[in-house]
């Protein structure tokens, strides 16, 4: 699980987070929505411990994150928005490479590798440079690096911008199977509300640093309403 | 250790995947180490004493001709030929040679009469020899012409004496002593063309292990790679040394190969073999210290320009600068007073200056720890510059 308690990061004059507080049980898929400049990107910075906050606490699975820095970044799989590989070298390198990076070796190592790339379908590129990839491959490989190691928690940072119709099955289908499966804890970002309302139980939406919803998904869409709906009545007024 | 043996690992099959920079790394200074000690062998060889090409000719056949010939013959500083006179401005032409003398017929008669030998003979001298070239040739020619015509002239006064007492007179007779200013020991020995030439280019290829660092390491932080690494536990330091590592081999190899150039290669095509001293543990010493300074100096350039093009154009013209005032283009001893002053500035010249004592001089690692503590200096602050850009720059990653 991961929890916030009154985080808040300004910088300078500008207020980027204020007394932002929320709860993401374990084996949730929670959805973190906001519009550009709510203090998402932000918020994933101190939540990865790449940003102190000026305030507040960060727990990963019980652990305060920046007191204890290495041991709660080694629950955590990181998917970011851009697709942090290394072109010029296969699949099977870029995943060993990471895995190695996560302190994973031998037997450990090939069987992880195993793992992700049948839950992202990788296996047939496996030995393609990845520079030879479509954005959808990339994107999934990008994921298979995020699920090395089998995390108890995943943040993915808009993991499917750009990404074929295939691919994005592929990927939310590995999400939910994560989540159901191995109780991974999952945050997910992401601009397309569909997908938030397809595989999230529980939404977080930010706004100007604030967090102005926090439940679960059921709880605030009521009677068939979608998340756009929710978005335009609740936030976006 | 798994994750330094993983940056290692992943750095070597980029490298491997590069083919451009492995060019630049070992081809370049390859080439440039075997076209350049032959190319400039001769412009060098001064150093190792006077060399310059002369010819020359008899057009009589006499006693004092054949001593003049052999008495000019016996004058070290110069390589010389004998053909017909057609053939001295022939083989200017040609640049075979630089300098030619004529021994006009009459010669042999003017020696044993009062007359100005140098009138029988044609001293010839190509536009491109150099004034001093023309000044020595001059007096070598000079200086034998008198010696003939002072043996001939003894024979007129004393014709009991033989031929070896007049030569004995005359010939190997030194009157002056030597002193160098600096005595014995003096430093100012120069570098034979491949001396000069393979360090140089083994410090200039070292330096552009910036290509291959840059096409990596701008990229890790384009696509936010280096943000990856930093959620998983990889410190800056971590990030750091495991490109220091695999690179510094990089540099070590390029450092054997070319050693190996300069000693089996360039030799092969009539250039003199590199003599590399006998202090091997120092020519390590230079080595690694230099491949921290490049490597640091590549990480701190990666680090603050934005694309890979940006890396490589700064770093290649930064290259290009530090090897021209460095002594790397052109030797330092060639340079004027205030141009070997500006060589300072180049951390090229630094380990350049290293190597030729070690190459020259069999220096111990005590004698260079000038250049070598200002090399270790600039590393050190271009390491700390990288450091703290991506300690900036990961707090702002995401």
């Amino acid at each position: 699980m991961i929890s916030t308690l009154n985080v808040t990061k300004t910088f300078g004059e500008k207020s980027a987070l204020n007394g932002v507080s929320f709860f993401v049980p374990r084996g949730s898929i929670t959805g973190l929505i906001g519009r550009n400049g709510a203090g998402k990107t932000t918020l994933m910075g101190i939540l990865c411990g790449l940003t102190r906050p000026d305030t507040g606490s960060v727990q990963i699975d019980g652990v305060e994150l920046f007191e204890n820095m290495t041991h709660a970044r080694e629950k955590i799989g990181y998917v970011p928005q851009k697709t942090s590989l290394y072109p010029q070298l296969t699949g099977r390198e870029n995943l060993t490479y990471f895995g190695m990076i996560l302190g994973l070796g031998g037997k450990k190592l090939t069987r992880s590798m195993d793992e992700v790339v049948a839950a992202t379908s990788l296996g047939e590129v496996l030995d393609v440079r990845v520079s030879h990839y479509s954005g959808g491959m990339q994107k999934r490989l990008n994921l298979a690096i995020g699920l090395l190691g089998n995390p108890p928690i995943l943040y993915l940072d808009e993991p499917t911008v750009g990404v074929d119709r295939e691919s994005r099955e592929i990927i939310l289908e590995t999400l939910v199977k994560m989540s159901r499966e191995r109780g991974t804890t999952i945050l997910y970002i992401s601009h397309y509300l569909q997908e938030i309302e397809k595989i999230c139980d529980r939404l977080v939406i930010l706004d100007q640093g604030v967090v102005v919803a926090n439940d679960l998904a059921e709880n605030l869409l009521r009677d068939g309403e979608s998340l756009e709906q929710y978005l335009e009545e609740n936030v976006q007024k | 250790m798994r994750r330094y043996l993983a940056g290692i690992l992943k750095e070597f099959w980029l490298l491997k995947r590069d083919i451009h920079a492995l060019m630049v790394l070992f081809v370049m200074p390859s080439l440039f180490i075997l076209i350049m000690s032959l190319a400039m062998r001769d412009a060098f060889s001064q150093n190792s004493g006077v060399h310059l090409k002369a010819m020359v000719v008899c057009e009589e056949n006499t006693t004092a001709s054949r001593d003049f010939v052999a008495h000019l013959k016996a004058i070290k500083g110069f390589e010389w030929s004998e053909g017909k006179t057609t053939q001295v401005p022939a083989q200017m032409m040609e640049r075979d040679i630089l300098l030619g003398v004529v021994v006009r017929a009459g010669f042999d008669e003017a020696t044993h009469k009062n007359t100005p030998q140098n009138r029988k003979l044609t001293v010839l001298i190509s536009p491109e020899a150099t004034p001093i070239a023309k000044i020595l040739f001059e007096t070598a020619v000079g200086g034998t012409a008198a010696k003939i015509n002072m043996i001939n002239q003894m024979s007129s006064l004393n014709p009991w004496m033989t031929r070896e007492e007049k030569e004995a007179a005359l010939v190997d007779k030194v009157w002056f002593e030597e002193h160098f200013l600096r005595g014995e020991e003096s430093t100012d020995v120069r570098p034979t063309s491949v001396q000069q030439s393979v360090p140089a280019w083994l410090i200039f290829s070292m330096f552009f292990i910036i290509i291959p660092i840059s096409n990596t390491f701008v990229n890790e932080r384009r696509l936010g790679t280096l943000a990856r690494l930093a959620v998983m536990n990889v410190s800056v330091t971590g990030v750091l040394l495991s490109k220091m590592i695999p690179y510094f081999v990089i540099n070590q190899i390029q450092f054997v190969a070319m050693l190996m150039v300069g000693m089996f290669v360039v030799p092969r095509f009539g250039g003199d073999a590199l003599n590399i001293g006998d202090n091997i543990g120092a020519l390590l010493v230079v080595s690694s210290v230099l491949s921290f300074a490049s490597i640091s100096y590549a990480l701190a350039l990666a680090s603050f320009v934005r694309t890979t093009d940006q890396a490589v154009t700064i770093g290649g013209v930064l290259n290009i600068i530090f090897a021209a005032i460095g002594g790397i283009m052109v030797p330092l001893f060639v340079m004027p007073d205030f141009m070997q002053q500006l060589a300072l500035l180049s951390p090229m010249s630094w380990g350049l200056e290293s190597f030729l004592a070690l190459f020259l001089h069999n220096a111990h690692v005590s004698d260079i720890l000038p250049p070598l503590g200002a090399l270790i200096l600039f590393g050190s602050i271009c390491l700390g510059l990288a450091g703290w850009k991506l300690n900036r720059e990961l707090k702002e990653a995401l």
